[in-house]
């Protein structure tokens, strides 16, 4: 029993020293403290861009003060922009730009059922002069129908939108999720386990051969998705005082949900920025406002170069907006 | 099922606990063998028939061959062998590579022949050669015939190098059948070492410097002549750890059930001549062509030009051993050139030799530019990737990938142990407790061994690396599809 200790001590050590320094390790490239209700910083260097994310309390991502009442943008994974710093975000470029104090509230994976949703608790705490909502094309069809998140549900020949279904925290995912809040290595452990289990396509253990292309039965096509009634819903939940800022995939043509976004904003009057509008001063440098060194080419989220042309576009149509105000 | 999967952790896991149960031999090898059979039909349970049918084909043909001394007998069931086992591998590689070259001459006839869309049973191409090699090796009376039937099943179907070689030849495999099956704790330390070395291989630098390969082969018109160098580049990096990954990976597996699988890669891109290239690049099958089809044709026995003409032929089926594609014999034909032009060179000048520093980038550079037509969809892609090479192209795209100088990092750190390795020095004894074995089949390779806190670390930081920083998206395995 001793000489198996004594063997195994080495080893034991040597594991532990190695779980040590990846702890300190992914501290540096993937890393997020505090959390909800607390002043927060979200440090992310890895697979996508290079960032450091700073939060207020209330959730709104830090930036230098100005004088209100302020705008506020609401929207996903891109107006989080977890993978550029602080200052290079659309919305504190706007805020430089303008003058005028930008609040960023993007949460990543939110969708528009999410910003009608909290509207009124939006409105309440934080008096927005005006609203800026960023989406793309699948957040107002396929992933904003997804139930198991808010979502948009036709009942009785209306849309409304629902809230997200409050989630069961057990007793494991309790411990779990104090054990990553105290641990990088737990916590991006964790993290990586639920991206194998979702990027996993597995296929039947014996197969024959051709794989079938898997494809979701209860899907709707994507022009019958009610496109224009979710953008009027949007556009109440604000009050009209909104401007859309729409971002399509730099490498698709136009498709036509953005086409029909567009129409229903020339036709209702309401202020909308296509972000396809600087694509072709992109291509012609040989540049692309998405993707980074250490991701993609001309994929995935806005790089700081996107963020800017963003913030500029942004800047010239409230310029106009609010001047009318 | 991919090496890099949860699902064959879960099959080697069953198939090194069943092997280790106590039972006689020869039923864990009939264990071995449903393992195996098992594992090539969870790709496609359909073609499993066809791997039995070529083992049962070499198996009765060599068995006839060696029962009779009479020479046109003997040389009648080789030639039966041979042509099944060209028979199914070029009906299913190379027939609608056959009839889309044929409609394109019967285009003007109006005529054309319906392709017929057969599915490439994996692995087809290193079985057969596998298989091919113990019928002609009986032949060349250099090996016994296999006495069982079983045996001769399990070295076919053996599931390490099944899908993508090692080519193991029947003369390296049967002489270790009488092995004990199983794991032992020396075993698994042998497999587990190669095992985790593939699978960075894999996993830390094929697949992400693949995403970069990818995008630029797939738009090649589209890109700046830096970025296209850095796709290129990407890919050189990519089909090297990709293959050899896979080559380490099933080494590393034969080995923990008991078995020597013979070494693939030594180094390729230190090469300083195209032959040294292919001395150290596919060494299974640089070999198999040498002993099988090159010596056969004649070799150098028969005249320069002969056998300049043998060095092309080899090449070129080489090529197109790959795959039915032009691109493939391009790529045969430009290294078979470059053979011809490298003997050529050592007659005109036998005692003056390119200085190593200057051989070295010069070879690494014709390799990386012949890895074009290998990796481009078409012709038309391999044109537009070489303009935008050379910056003849109109495409502006920039892009400089961080995940490719990591890679390039990791293959360079890589290199640089093995070269140590290959001086004789061992860097990696002191910080990783690693020992150098020296295999006489499986060559040299590393073992580490886990006894000090300093080996018991640098393997958990392999470990955690392949864990937190691997490709979560492994892509196939490239020679999967030859």
């Amino acid at each position: 029993m001793k000489r198996f200790a004594i063997t195994l001590l080495p080893f034991a050590a040597g594991l532990l020293l190695a779980a040590g320094v990846f702890e300190l390790l992914l501290r540096q490239v993937l890393w997020t403290t505090g959390g909800p209700g607390q002043v927060s910083t979200l440090v992310r260097r890895l697979d996508e861009g290079s960032g450091v994310s700073h939060w207020d309390a209330r959730g709104i991502r830090v930036a230098p003060p100005a004088p209100g009442p302020p705008i506020l943008a609401v929207g996903d994974s891109f107006t989080e922009a977890s993978q550029v710093n602080d200052d290079e975000v659309f919305t504190a470029r706007l805020q430089s730009i303008l003058g005028i104090r930008v609040l960023n509230t993007g949460v990543a994976a939110r969708s528009p059922a999410d910003y009608i949703v909290l509207a009124p608790q939006l409105k309440r705490e934080l008096q927005p002069a005006w609203t800026i909502i960023q989406f793309n094309d699948s957040d107002l069809t396929d992933d904003g129908f997804v139930s198991s998140k808010a979502h948009f549900e036709e009942r009785d020949g209306n849309l409304i939108a629902v809230a997200a279904p409050e989630s069961h925290v057990g007793r494991v995912s309790r411990i779990l999720a104090r054990m990553r809040a105290h641990s990088a290595l737990v916590n991006y452990g964790v993290a990586r386990l639920e991206l194998f289990r979702a990027r996993s396509h597995t296929p039947p253990l014996f197969r024959g051969g051709v794989r079938e292309k898997l494809t979701n039965p209860l899907a709707t096509p994507r022009d019958n998705y009610p496109v224009e009634t979710e953008l009027a819903m949007l556009s109440t939940a604000y009050d009209g005082r909104v401007t859309f800022l729409f971002v399509p995939p730099f490498r698709e043509e136009q498709n036509a949900v953005e086409q029909r976004v567009l129409a229903y904003c020339a036709a209702a009057h309401l202020s909308c920025v296509d972000f396809r509008a600087t694509f072709d001063d992109f291509r012609r440098r040989g540049r692309s406002p998405v993707g980074f060194t250490n991701s993609w080419f001309a994929r995935g989220h806005l790089n700081a170069a996107g963020h800017r042309a963003a913030a500029e576009l942004l800047a010239r149509e409230l310029r106009t907006r609010l001047r009318t105000q | 099922m991919s090496f890099v999967s949860i699902r064959f952790f879960v099959f080697l896991a069953a198939i090194l606990g069943a092997t280790a149960i106590p039972m006689p031999h020869r039923r864990k090898k009939l264990v071995l063998c449903i393992g195996s059979s098992l594992f090539y039909a969870a790709w496609d349970y359909r073609y499993l028939a066809l791997l039995l049918i070529i083992s049962v084909i070499d198996y009765w043909c060599a068995a006839r061959i060696a029962a009779t001394r009479e020479p046109r007998v003997r040389r009648c069931w080789l030639t039966a062998s041979i042509v099944s086992n060209l028979a199914i591998l070029g009906w299913f590689k190379y027939a609608d590579f056959f009839l889309t070259n044929l409609n394109g001459l019967l285009r003007f006839t109006g005529h054309e022949v319906a392709l017929l869309g057969l599915l490439l049973p994996a692995g087809i191409s290193f079985y057969t050669f596998k298989s091919m090699s113990y019928t002609i090796d009986v032949y060349r009376e250099r090996i016994e015939p296999c006495s069982s039937h079983l045996d001769y099943t399990m070295f076919v179907t053996f599931f390490p190098d099944l899908i993508a070689g090692p080519i193991v030849r029947a003369s390296v495999f049967l002489p270790q059948m009488t092995r004990a099956i199983g794991p032992t704790r020396e075993r698994m330390l042998h497999g587990f070492s190669l095992f985790v070395i593939g699978m960075g291989k894999k996993l830390l630098i094929a697949d992400h410097v693949a995403v970069v390969a990818n995008d630029v082969f797939a738009t090649p018109a589209a890109w700046s002549s830096a970025t296209a160098w850095c796709g290129l580049l990407a890919y050189s990096l990519q089909i090297y750890c990709d293959f050899s990954g896979y080559s380490d990976m099933a080494i590393g597996t034969a080995k923990m059930l008991g078995y020597d699988l013979p070494e693939n890669f030594n180094m390729p891109y230190i090469a300083a001549s195209v032959a040294e290239f292919w001395h150290r690049w596919h060494i299974t099958l640089s070999e198999w062509l040498r002993d099988y089809l090159y010596i056969p044709l004649g070799g150098n026995r028969k005249g320069q030009l002969r056998t300049d003409v043998n060095l092309l032929l080899t090449m070129l089926l080489g090529g197109l051993w790959h795959g039915a594609s032009w691109n493939f014999v391009a790529w045969g034909l430009l290294h078979g050139i470059a053979l011809i032009v490298h003997r050529a060179w050592r007659r005109a000048a036998p005692r003056s030799r390119v200085p190593r520093a200057l051989a070295w980038p010069l070879t690494l550079l014709f390799v990386m530019l012949c890895w074009v037509p290998f990796r481009a969809i078409d012709f038309d892609g391999t044109i537009a990737m070489l303009r935008s090479l050379f910056g003849l192209g109109d495409g502006r795209n920039v892009w400089w990938p961080v995940v490719l100088a990591w890679g390039l990092a990791l293959a360079i750190a890589g290199h640089a142990i093995g070269i140590a390795l290959a001086r004789g020095r061992n860097p990696m004894a002191i910080i990783a407790d690693a020992e150098v074995i020296t295999d006489p089949i499986s060559g040299r390779y590393l073992v580490f061994r886990m006894r000090t806190v300093a080996g018991a670390f640098f393997v958990a930081v392999m470990v955690l690396a392949i864990y937190f920083f691997g490709a979560v998206e492994s892509s196939p395995f490239i020679y999967f599809q030859f």
